[in-house]
């Protein structure tokens, strides 16, 4: 009888609506990739054929794939770095100072990771503009001329350039959820580490740093995550060039696509997924165990 | 002797938070003033007041008929998706949570997944193309539905676990059906999350590039944020318009986010934590 | 859970009847209240917007434009546009026939037969033919690429026009000494540097591999990376860098800089398309750049080179699309030896539909001389159905890594992977 009642209580048609939108436009294209991968698909085909691991092993003996695949983890790296270091430095600066403004403070870094990409991109190609930019007019008025660069033109810093727009963009985000942790962690923690005699650097490292453990494996793992499925960014700073310098995957997906070449974008796309799961696999795992806590 | 330190402590940490209020307002400040400059003036992104202060600029975007429509399409998609992300999400959510089937396992899973992986652009677009839904609002809604849903279930699952069950069996014993049961007792506990559900699922579909960009073809049917990119590659020598026509993006972004900062801010960051 | 099952199954079905049957419709072509005409957005939009006013005020038809992103993308975009059979009505494309097998022949409106070639000049017509049939009308005129230098500092060094490769190098070092940027490469804006090696085709490359080579790699017969003199022209590319004869810092240059640095004299030369003199003309007006910018081909050798010339574009009518008789009469409309007038009022180029009058610009007379003299060649990206693609970022790559066996066999495997993705026969 009750067993009834629950089933009726909770059909399962519930279900149906999330099933099929989430089935039918991200599950289904993503089983389908693993076939298309193994491709000759291409725009002007109508009939597909099966070529095996072709395009991974063309993918791979292609420098541009990888100068892409440095290019993207490299990039995914420091901007996972940097923006949890600072937003984390920022936080814990924040947190233990008495500070009048800190909320309008805390609305105004944030503000860039609610602004579209795009725009950003756009307003950074002026910034780093070699001759007009802010960035290099800056750097001369304060005698620093030397370290004026063409940000996004040299080969050698351009990728540099991109991952510090993206650090400005992201560590608000960072720091507004360290700064939430740092506020959850009970003062009796630090009062009693005082009788101790512990001093501040001891006191980060010993309660701080454990109690916030969460917030930074979360901090962390989503940063990877979004980092490398990095995009329109790139796209509009630098479009990949010069010549290959900040190529990225998704970036590279778009100009197999352009050339109609959709069985090796796929594969690529498929590589991404790979890269991705792999960085991302311990934070399931880490969620779900957190999940038991709850 | 503590109490100095203190303050200089305190000193320290107010010019770098008024330092870095600066770095990220800059652009910002640069985008503004310059677009009421002429176009060689902008050209040289000086943060100063316009000797010759235009609203050329300004007349000349919204004279264009693709930055209202732009507008008007974000609208439509950034809502039609929120409501459809919601519901659906709630539904499966209740009861998922509430249930232990084997098929309720696995869809958590599948869509726990969806999280992680990315979308598989180009199977995507053949597939929206068989089904005659590529280039069309429907299917670009559906897309981003499919997209978002698994965050939003993963967050309402959660909060499902603070609402008692004997509230659905009280309903039970009255005699509610299941899907009146759902609406008129289960959403309205489901406040809290559905708003920050709203939030992420709203900056999610307005500031996105990819989908549009891969998923519509027709100019008609562009988002403002694929606006921006056509008109700054065809306006990209005439700075002062392409800070105009930027200026005129962020605006409604800008206020509706001075207004509700508070549940924006922690909307997007407490969804991070859960999600 | 089988009633689940049972729902999505029902969901899906739904779906399918619902997206197929808005299929089904027959077309019948009567008159429509607005036709659609897709362009690159770096098109002049002022001569087309009053055009299309005229062909309204005769037909009560209005013309919507849609600008699209030029370059690669446009090309994906209309493709996709066709795969969805989302067709425009009328579509401006790159000149040569390559763009019939990129869009499929079946899926382009024939156009053979149709009076408005009747006026088309000859050589043009011809460019037109695919296996004896016609797709395309020319739109706009015949245009070429080249080296544009500045007059005044040539008068200045007191040099003239190249009489062949080692010459042009002299020049352009007395240029170097004489505190002039020799030459401004916008390597930032990607496309135009691929200009060099272009014009550097017909000069070095077509004397050694000749028609036959092109023929050859039309079917995929010759390897571009076993052309020596190709080779030749990366190489000598690189040595113009390393001789320092491109602007400091020209991985930032841009297009618009480039223009503005030519027509000021801090530029000697730039290699460029004369799609760029009727941009220069609207900054700095007809006659500034009549008598400031001139033009000439990339010297061999031996002597002062061939001309390279790049026919008119092409406008284009899908055979799906829902207007077909009036997208023509729109065709028609605007190759009418008037609306050619009202183009050429904002563009350059040599007029492709006799009846046309216009004053040609100086430069413009000597490439017609040069193609009078059988010393010009069509651009080699017209002469082959395959493309080079990805070209502009190989060149900047060659840029940084110097290294011109690696730029080849670059350029070769996207050739070969291009004809192999269109299907071409060879490939």
């Amino acid at each position: 009888m009750i067993k009834r009642n629950l089933q009726t209580r909770y059909p399962n048609w519930f279900l149906g609506p999330a099933i099929f939108l989430f089935g039918f436009l991200f599950v289904i294209p993503t089983l389908t990739s693993f076939y298309y991968s193994l491709t000759d698909w291409n725009i002007n085909r109508r009939v597909i054929t099966f070529v095996g691991l072709k395009n991974f092993k063309e993918l791979f003996a292609d420098i541009k794939f990888r100068a892409t695949l440095s290019n993207t983890l490299i990039y995914s790296f420091s901007v996972t770095f940097a923006r949890n270091f600072l937003g984390l430095l920022f936080a814990i600066m924040l947190n233990t100072a008495f500070l009048k403004g800190r909320n309008l403070f805390r609305v105004i870094v944030f503000l860039p990771y609610i602004i579209a990409p795009v725009v950003i991109g756009y307003l950074f190609t002026a910034i780093y503009h070699p001759v007009n930019g802010i960035l290099n007019q800056t750097l001369t008025f304060f005698g620093l001329g030397f370290l004026a660069k063409d940000w996004l033109n040299d080969p050698s810093i351009a990728l540099f350039s991109t991952i510090m727009t993206d650090v400005w963009r992201t560590t608000g985000f960072s720091m507004v959820i360290y700064l939430a942790g740092l506020q959850a962690i009970p003062h009796e923690y630090y009062e009693s580490s005082d009788i101790d005699g512990a001093n501040g650097f001891k006191k980060l490292i010993h309660i701080t740093l454990p109690l916030l453990a969460p917030s930074i494996t979360v901090n962390v793992v989503l940063a990877l995550i979004g980092t490398m499925k990095v995009f329109v960014m790139i796209l509009v700073l630098t479009n990949g060039g010069p010549g290959y310098a900040t190529e990225v995957i998704n970036t590279y997906i778009m100009s197999m696509f352009s050339l109609g070449l959709y069985g090796s974008g796929t594969a690529a796309n498929i590589i991404l997924s790979i890269l991705i799961v792999i960085i991302g696999l311990p934070v399931l795992l880490i969620l779900k165990k957190r999940e038991v806590e709850l | 002797m503590t109490n100095k330190r203190t303050i200089t402590y305190q000193t320290i940490i107010y010019v770098v938070c008024i330092l870095l209020s600066v770095i990220v307002l800059v652009p910002f400040i640069m985008m503004f003033v310059n677009s009421f400059k002429g176009i060689r003036e902008s050209a040289l992104f000086r943060i100063s007041l316009p000797k010759k202060p235009t609203l050329t600029n300004y007349k000349t975007v919204l004279s264009k008929l693709y930055f209202w429509r732009g507008m008007r399409n974000s609208l439509i998609l950034s809502i039609s998706v929120t409501l459809l992300v919601n519901f659906t999400g709630a539904m499966a959510a209740f009861v998922i949570q509430r249930k232990n089937g084997i098929l309720c396992k696995w869809t958590y899973y599948a869509l726990f997944a969806g999280i992680i992986i990315p979308v598989s652009i180009i199977p995507t677009i053949q597939l929206m193309m068989q089904t005659r839904i590529h280039n069309t609002y429907i299917g670009l809604i559906l897309f981003y539905t499919a997209v978002n849903l698994p965050f939003t279930v993963f967050l309402l699952t959660g909060f499902m676990k603070t609402i008692p069950k004997e509230i659905d069996e009280a309903a039970m014993i009255e005699g509610c059906g299941p899907f009146r049961m759902f609406v008129q007792l289960i959403i309205p506990l489901l406040k809290t999350p559905l708003v920050t559900s709203t939030i992420v699922t709203i900056t999610a579909v307005w500031n996105d590039f990819s989908a549009p960009f891969y998923l519509i073809s027709d100019s008609k049917k562009w988002p403002i944020v694929i606006s921006v990119y056509n008109f700054v590659s065809q306006y990209y020598t005439d700075w002062g318009t392409v800070f105009a026509f930027m200026t005129l993006v962020l605006l409604p972004v800008i206020i509706v986010y001075g207004f509700l900062q508070r549940y924006i801010i922690a909307g997007l960051t407490t969804g991070a934590v859960k999600g | 859970m089988k009633k689940v099952f049972a729902f999505t199954v029902f969901l899906l079905m739904a779906a399918t009847l619902l997206f197929a049957g808005g299929a089904a419709e027959v077309t019948t072509p009567k008159k429509p209240s607005s036709l659609t005409v897709v362009i690159p957005n770096t098109t002049m939009q002022e001569p087309l917007e009053r055009i299309f006013a005229q062909f309204t005020a005769e037909t009560g038809i209005k013309v919507e434009i849609q600008a699209l992103p030029a370059g690669e993308e446009y090309g994906r975009l209309l493709q996709t546009r066709f795969a969805t059979k989302d067709y425009p009505d009328v579509f401006t494309m790159d000149p040569g026939i390559k763009q019939y097998t990129k869009f499929g022949v079946d899926r382009l409106h024939e156009m053979t037969g149709d009076p408005l070639f009747d006026n088309v000049l000859d050589a043009s017509l011809n460019f037109q033919l695919y296996k004896g049939k016609l797709y395309g009308a020319p739109w706009g005129g015949t245009g070429t690429y080249g080296v544009y230098y500045n007059k005044d500092v040539f008068k200045a060094l007191g040099v003239g026009t190249p009489k062949n490769y080692n010459d042009f190098l002299s020049i352009l070092k007395k240029a170097k000494s004489a505190g002039y940027i020799p030459i401004y490469e916008a390597a930032k804006s990607e496309w135009p540097l691929q200009v060099f090696s272009l014009i550097a085709w017909p000069s070095f490359v077509d004397p050694e591999i000749g028609d036959e080579g092109v023929a050859k790699l039309e079917v995929n017969e010759l390897r571009l990376n076993e052309i020596a003199s190709l080779r030749d022209v990366f190489s000598r590319y690189v040595a113009l860098r390393d001789m320092g004869l491109f602007q400091d810092g020209y991985q930032a240059g841009t297009y618009e800089e480039q223009m503005e640095f030519l027509a000021t004299g801090k530029a000697a030369v730039a290699f460029q398309i004369s799609n760029f003199i009727p941009s220069l003309i609207a900054k700095f007006g007809e006659d500034y750049v009549t008598e400031k910018i001139g033009w000439f081909p990339l010297p061999s050798d031996t002597d002062e080179g061939i001309a390279m010339l790049t026919p008119a574009h092409q406008l284009l009518v899908p055979s799906g699309g829902k207007n077909i008789p009036y997208a023509m009469d729109l065709v028609r409309f605007m190759t009418k030896p008037e609306m050619q007038q009202i183009y050429f009022e904002y563009n350059t180029g040599i007029p492709v539909y006799k009846g046309v009058t216009k004053e040609l610009l100086p430069y413009e007379k000597e490439v017609l001389a040069f193609d009078q003299r059988g010393k010009a060649k069509i651009n080699i990206q017209n002469r082959l159905s395959s493309s080079f693609t990805d070209f502009p970022k190989i060149l900047q790559n060659l840029l940084i890594t110097s290294n011109v066996t690696e730029a080849l066999n670059r350029m070769d495997e996207n050739y070969r992977k291009t004809g192999n993705a269109r299907a071409l026969p060879g490939f």
